[in-house]
């Protein structure tokens, strides 16, 4: 996929921009810092996923004092030309046309547009909770599986309701709440299977991309081992029979893929808390750049790679073997200088929050 | 904006129907208020009347002006077979299908914790007692195609294990995640005449 074009309408910083991409390149967005070339990347990225990287609010991205905000790109993908509007109110509900044509289901917006961002709170999928480390295979394998979003959010109702169930229940279940919960158990557990098994099938497939991304970036032949650490055994239909007491008196449900984590281990080491900070960061963003890869290898389609403010996170050598390792596809780098050896790129200058075009 | 509180009353109360948000409840405030006095009178009285003579049918729970719904008083339909429904809306989407003749029983609703929904909500204790008798020999399950349609036709199946009865559920090929009155009816009719087992 390409971006071809954005504008931006109050949105963050912006009171109006408008700029046109060159396809297939490399483009530097360079500005000092809180000149807003985050912005522009978060403008193409909301403009194709209808969501920020950013902030899970939607008020902070409206420009103080106005009360909409409009972001505009045009792409290519899958050898189709479409414009995509988004509105972002103040007041009333949010609005996404395409070409034109309103929709309402943004679940197969990462299918249909595909986009790989890069930031640096992204070290927070090596370091921190579980969570982060479910987000991003859940995000990797939607990228490449159109279905998968409508099952994760099945499973998340599921999850909801057995939830529910568990706090109306209280400790002592009479004959027909048993029923109930063994109805919603079978349920939650075939969704929970399914999911699993895809994640599982996801990280079986990025795995070859991590381990040479690594190599590459890194300059060093560390193994790395990847796992999927489920918090169940056996079936999740059987674990939540077992754990079913427990999970009355805590009134929530302890197993299941929402508990499940991914252990990234480096020469044998837990990345979480025994590898460099250096390593970590290589880490994350090799992750990235593997499900940018695995998305071009599984659905033909190159996802545009937002890369924010990545050169002043890695020494210079990491820098240089970093750009030469990525995927093909447009790119768009946001930062205050460009790495030496890559002056022949495009480059999209702001100064005091104005855009100055130049190559 | 201000509104004199007569106009204000009425769009609170449209606000609080179900899918009507401030802004439609204002459009169809300032739609009636526009409207000659005779047609607002005929709306008015339409709610009165059917809010009045509506009740639910004592056998099956659907809507009805009488002690039994028209269905129910139809001797002639097949008082074996009962078709469990979620909804009044349900029985006018499979009478239309004109794929069955049995009768039916209207839950009044699904599953949903999260809605504060378990099996005491619904008219599932009444259901038991018409199959007490020997007259029904087949239960068929038809719940809307969505996760608490399913959880609920999953709670009757083994509900209704011991009474050593049919009890069957639509095939499958509905359109999922909907109701099923948004299926047509040649969909509709195929799926119930293709209905199996589940015991
Ligand atoms: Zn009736």
């Amino acid at each position: 996929m390409y971006v071809e074009k954005l504008s931006l309408v109050d949105f963050r910083n912006w009171s109006e921009l408008n700029i046109g991409f060159q396809s297939d390149k490399l483009t530097f967005i360079l500005g000092d810092n809180a000149q807003g070339k985050t912005n522009i990347l978060e403008g193409i990225y909301f403009g194709a996923r209808h969501k920020s990287f950013r902030s899970s609010e939607r008020l902070p991205l409206i420009r103080d004092g106005a009360e909409q905000s409009i972001i505009r790109i045009e792409v290519l993908s899958r050898d189709r030309r479409r414009t995509i509007a988004s509105q972002i109110n103040r007041y009333s509900r949010d609005r996404v046309l395409i070409n034109g044509k309103q929709t309402v289901r943004f679940d197969g917006l990462l299918y249909d547009f595909p986009m790989v961002v890069f930031q640096p709170d992204d070290l927070s999928i090596i370091k921190d909770s579980p969570s982060y480390r479910r987000s991003y295979i859940d995000e990797a394998v939607e990228s490449v599986d159109v279905q998968y979003g409508q099952l994760s959010s099945q499973y998340d109702r599921l999850l909801r309701q057995r939830n529910n169930l568990l706090r109306s229940i209280g400790n002592r279940p009479g004959p027909s709440e048993i029923l109930t919960l063994d109805v919603w158990d079978e349920q939650l557990s075939d969704a929970a299977e399914k999911i699993t098994l895809r994640r599982k099938e996801g990280l079986e497939e990025l795995s070859d991309f991590i381990l040479s991304s690594y190599r590459r970036i890194s300059g060093d032949n560390k193994r790395i081992e990847l796992q999927y650490a489920q918090s169940w055994s056996d079936s999740v239909l059987s674990s939540l029979r077992k754990t079913r007491e427990n999970d009355l008196r805590k009134q929530s449900t302890g197993i299941g893929p929402h508990r499940d984590d991914i252990v990234i281990n480096l020469d044998g080491f837990n990345s979480r808390n025994s590898v460099s900070q250096g390593e970590q960061r290589t880490l994350a963003v090799v992750l990235k750049l593997a499900s940018a890869t695995m998305i071009e290898k599984v659905t033909g389609e190159t996802p545009v790679v937002l890369l924010d403010d990545i050169v002043s996170e890695f020494d210079s050598k990491r820098v240089t073997r970093l750009f030469e390792s990525l995927p093909s596809g447009q790119i768009f780098v946001s930062g205050t200088f460009i790495p030496d050896g890559l002056s022949g790129s495009v480059v999209v200058e702001i100064e005091r929050g104005t855009l100055h075009g130049a190559s | 904006m201000i509104y004199p509180p007569t106009v204000q009353t009425l769009v609170d109360e449209f606000s609080k129907l179900p899918g009507i948000g401030p802004k439609s409840a204002q459009r169809i405030t300032f739609f009636l208020l526009k409207a000659d006095q005779a047609e607002v009178m005929a709306l008015a009285n339409a709610i009165l009347v059917a809010k009045e003579r509506s009740q639910w049918c004592s056998r099956c729970f659907n809507l009805s002006e009488s002690e039994l719904c028209p269905i129910c008083r139809d001797s002639t339909r097949d008082a074996r077979r009962i078709c469990v429904v979620e909804e009044p809306r349900d029985v006018v989407a499979l009478e239309r299908t004109g794929e069955f003749r049995g009768y039916y029983h209207v839950l009044q609703g699904s599953l949903s914790p999260i809605d504060g929904i378990g099996p005491e909500k619904l008219r599932i204790k009444e259901l038991l007692q018409r199959l007490a008798g020997p007259e029904v020999d087949e239960v068929i399950l038809c719940m809307n195609p969505n996760l608490e349609g399913e959880a609920t036709a999953l709670y009757l199946a083994r509900l209704l294990g011991p009474f050593g009865i049919s009890v069957t559920r639509l095939a499958s090929g509905l359109p999922v995640g909907g109701d099923l009155e948004y299926a047509d009816e040649r969909t509709l009719g195929k799926a119930l005449e293709g209905r199996r087992s589940v015991l």
